[in-house]
């Protein structure tokens, strides 16, 4: 029971057939132990050192700052993990993926439309005692894009390092991240799940300690063919434009009771998050029903639907829903049908 | 035509999802979040409770066993407000609630047959075990031991209709079969049993947790009034309570009222908890009963019938007369009334209500 229309790219991309054609023969052609010294070895290295270097060139950094991690999680883990044991307390806005905000001792609050509120901001670095400053890109939910080049200046002000959690920004948009350290996931621009990347302007402790793997900083054998696909992925990756997302905004505020999240924010051009005068999850079923894959908003709470504290930080309540979609999305092909869905749960009952 | 099964993760909402699909439904699973009550982890006490995590897990792997949709739907927020809230508050007027049937009546016959509608279904099915009759009556079910009709009156007459019973004609063994002949996660599954947001059941401590203004000490007198023992919250207590008492009079004694204005819980021999009559509001008729029409009412889940007549009172509320004594009557449970015709595996339901009051 496929859906016939995938719109849940920032719970995980789908991967392209072509990719996975690839990823099929990177298994085999890249399936030795990168440290190896034998040729299979090598070629298996030779693949991670490539990916690694598409994928620095993506973000703007050298190769050399790039470690892979098994995803966004472990490295944003990795890289919280490290900064408790540092003197200060670590700031992160209120919209964090939960990876982030499970660490986060103070929270920068965010205004209505999900942006970090700059001047709160200014006054509290001014007050010193910060270990790490931590903002996410662009939120998973929302899709609302932070002014990270000017967070970014802030923390060069006032001395602080400053991270990015930049998992939902590739193959959406582009765009080089001026950060001393930036989290990237694999899966989440359409390669295999189980690899990301922690982008490094210093060095952190190691969290998974053994072997000398990623300059002595992350031990593990190193998953070279989901890397080397990684790494294909980046090579294809396109800039996409909102002119999608333009037009199915406005045919859902015309035609729904849709309250579009993050309207007066710049946001990813792929994402669309709204309430309407239906629970979120009732909307989910009634498309699922239809072969249309929507969600709630983050996927990560348990299978079942919590409430977002995205929301709840820019002062809303509900339950949402959000579309997020891809480059081979046929989203004004099914536009009609979204429309129709939600016009009948509207009319079912009164909610 | 398109209906909605209820599955709890249990075997009996399992098959009753199977049946429907066997009798060329197009089925549609989903299981109701009702509350945030912590999961056990490894190595925790087992619990027989339902609706968990796990119970999420067992439904979604029997939907993919039978190749429907399945989805969790939140209704945390009905139920609190309906059921948890309305528990509480019985046990501050020193009641004894019943959430599983308030929580039929309303959030399974009410929001979620409205949801279900609402997802293009025409029928809502769950695995209670009842019957509903050609002419849209409310039945026993055939396997006497498994009945769940007393837990069903205040499904609306109008709603009826709109509801199925697969189970209502089957045995349980007759379930565990299928469940197993399916290859079904669920079928050798035990038996939920607690109420499903205590999986302690210590009703006691969640009440305490809602209800802030509560000094819960004073005194078990017998009823005669004299002090005879001291209690930690009347609400803590249930008419007709013999254990836990931690009072020492030389003979067994019972709980026979629950006096919450004066915060004293009586004790009193078995005969205290005689009475030929109690009184009921917030009634659910399938049809108005006649005055002098030879009833039978059950005043718990799997009890005696009694034999009674109805009278109507003031208020909407009704006077059940039984013929003989009837034991342990306590205010908050509900009383089902059942025709007085017909064999004794065939009573219908000609409506319930909620016990106010003994006498």
């Amino acid at each position: 029971m496929r859906s016939e229309c995938y719109l849940d790219w920032n719970a995980t991309a789908p991967i392209h057939p072509d990719i996975q054609q690839q990823f099929f023969e990177n298994l085999s052609r890249f399936g030795a132990n990168p440290h190896s010294q034998h040729r299979n070895g090598r070629a298996a290295m030779v693949a991670v050192d490539e990916a690694r270097d598409v994928i620095a060139a993506m973000v703007g950094c050298q190769s050399k700052q790039v470690r892979f991690t098994s995803g966004a999680t472990e490295a944003n883990t990795w890289l919280m993990h490290h900064f408790t044991q540092q003197p200060g307390v670590i700031l992160g806005s209120a919209v964090e993926h939960p990876a982030v905000g499970a660490w986060v001792d103070e929270q920068i609050p965010v205004n209505p439309s999900g942006l970090v509120d700059l001047e709160w901001l200014h006054n509290r670095l001014a007050q010193g005692g910060i270990s790490l400053l931590s903002v996410m890109t662009a939120n998973n939910e929302t899709g609302v894009i932070q002014p990270v080049e000017q967070i970014a200046t802030l923390c060069r002000e006032y001395s602080v390092l400053f991270h990015t959690d930049a998992a939902q920004v590739y193959n959406r948009i582009e765009r080089t991240l001026p950060a001393d350290f930036v989290t990237l996931s694999g899966h989440k621009m359409g390669a295999p799940k189980g690899v990301g990347a922690l982008i490094l302007n210093q060095e952190i402790e190691p969290l998974m300690l053994g072997g000398a793997q990623e300059r002595g900083t992350r031990a593990g054998t190193l998953n070279a063919p989901a890397i080397a696909t990684w790494g294909d992925v980046v090579r294809q990756r396109l800039a996409m434009s909102n002119e999608l997302q333009v037009r199915f905004e406005e045919a859902l505020q015309s035609q729904t009771s849709a309250q579009v999240i993050g309207r007066d924010a710049p946001r990813l051009p792929n994402t669309t998050l709204a309430l309407f005068d239906v629970p979120g999850d009732m909307l989910v079923m009634a498309l699922d029903l239809k072969g249309i894959a929507v969600s709630t908003g983050s996927a990560c709470s348990s299978g079942s639907s919590k409430d977002s504290f995205v929301l709840q930080a820019m002062g809303l309540s509900g339950k949402p829903v959000r579309f997020s979609w891809g480059h081979e999305t046929s989203l004004q092909d099914v536009t009609p049908i979204i429309l129709e869905t939600i016009q009948e749960l509207e009319q079912a009952c009164v909610w | 035509m398109r209906v909605v099964a209820a599955m709890s993760g249990g075997v009996d909402s399992s098959v009753t999802a199977a049946l429907l699909l066997e009798q060329g439904y197009e089925v549609i699973g989903v299981h109701m979040k009702l509350h945030d009550t912590p999961e056990p982890g490894v190595g925790d006490e087992e619990t027989k409770a339902c609706c968990g995590l796990d119970d999420v897990a067992d439904c979604r792997r029997v939907a993919d066993r039978l190749g429907i949709p399945f989805y969790v739907m939140d209704l945390r927020q009905a139920f609190k407000k309906a059921v948890q809230d309305d528990f509480v508050n019985n046990y501050v007027k020193g009641w004894t609630p019943n959430p599983c049937i308030q929580c039929n009546g309303v959030l399974k016959f009410q929001v979620l047959l409205q949801r279900a509608k609402a997802l293009g279904a025409d029928l809502l099915a769950t695995g209670h075990y009842a019957q509903i009759t050609d002419d849209n009556c409310l039945q026993m079910a055939v396997d006497q031991q498994k009945d769940q009709s007393y837990f069903l009156f205040p499904i609306r007459p109008n709603a009826l209709g709109k509801v199925l019973f697969p189970l209502g004609g089957m045995t349980k063994t007759e379930v565990r079969e299928h469940a197993h002949r399916l290859g079904l996660v669920t079928a050798s599954k035990p038996e939920s049993q607690d109420i499903c947001f205590l999986p302690n059941g210590n009703h006691g401590a969640f009440v305490e947790k809602n209800v802030t203004h509560k000094d819960g000490a004073g005194e078990i007198v017998d009823t005669d009034g004299n002090v005879v023992g001291h209690h930690e919250g009347y609400w803590r207590y249930t008419i007709g309570q013999r254990r836990g008492l931690g009072v020492a009079m030389g003979r067994p004694v019972y709980v026979v009222d629950i006096k919450a204005d004066q915060n004293k819980v009586v004790v009193g021999d078995d005969e205290h908890l005689l009475t030929t009559s109690l009184v009921a509001g917030n009634m659910n008729w399938f049809r108005q009963p006649n005055p002098d029409e030879p009833l039978l009412a059950r005043i718990r889940h799997r009890g005696a019938l009694h034999p009674c007549t109805i009278e109507a009172l003031e208020d909407e509320k009704w006077r059940v007369h039984f013929s003989a004594k009837a034991r342990a009557v306590a205010p908050g449970q509900a009383v089902v009334i059942y025709s007085g015709e017909g064999v004794e595996n065939e009573r219908v339901v000609i409506g319930g209500g909620w016990i106010r009051q003994r006498g």
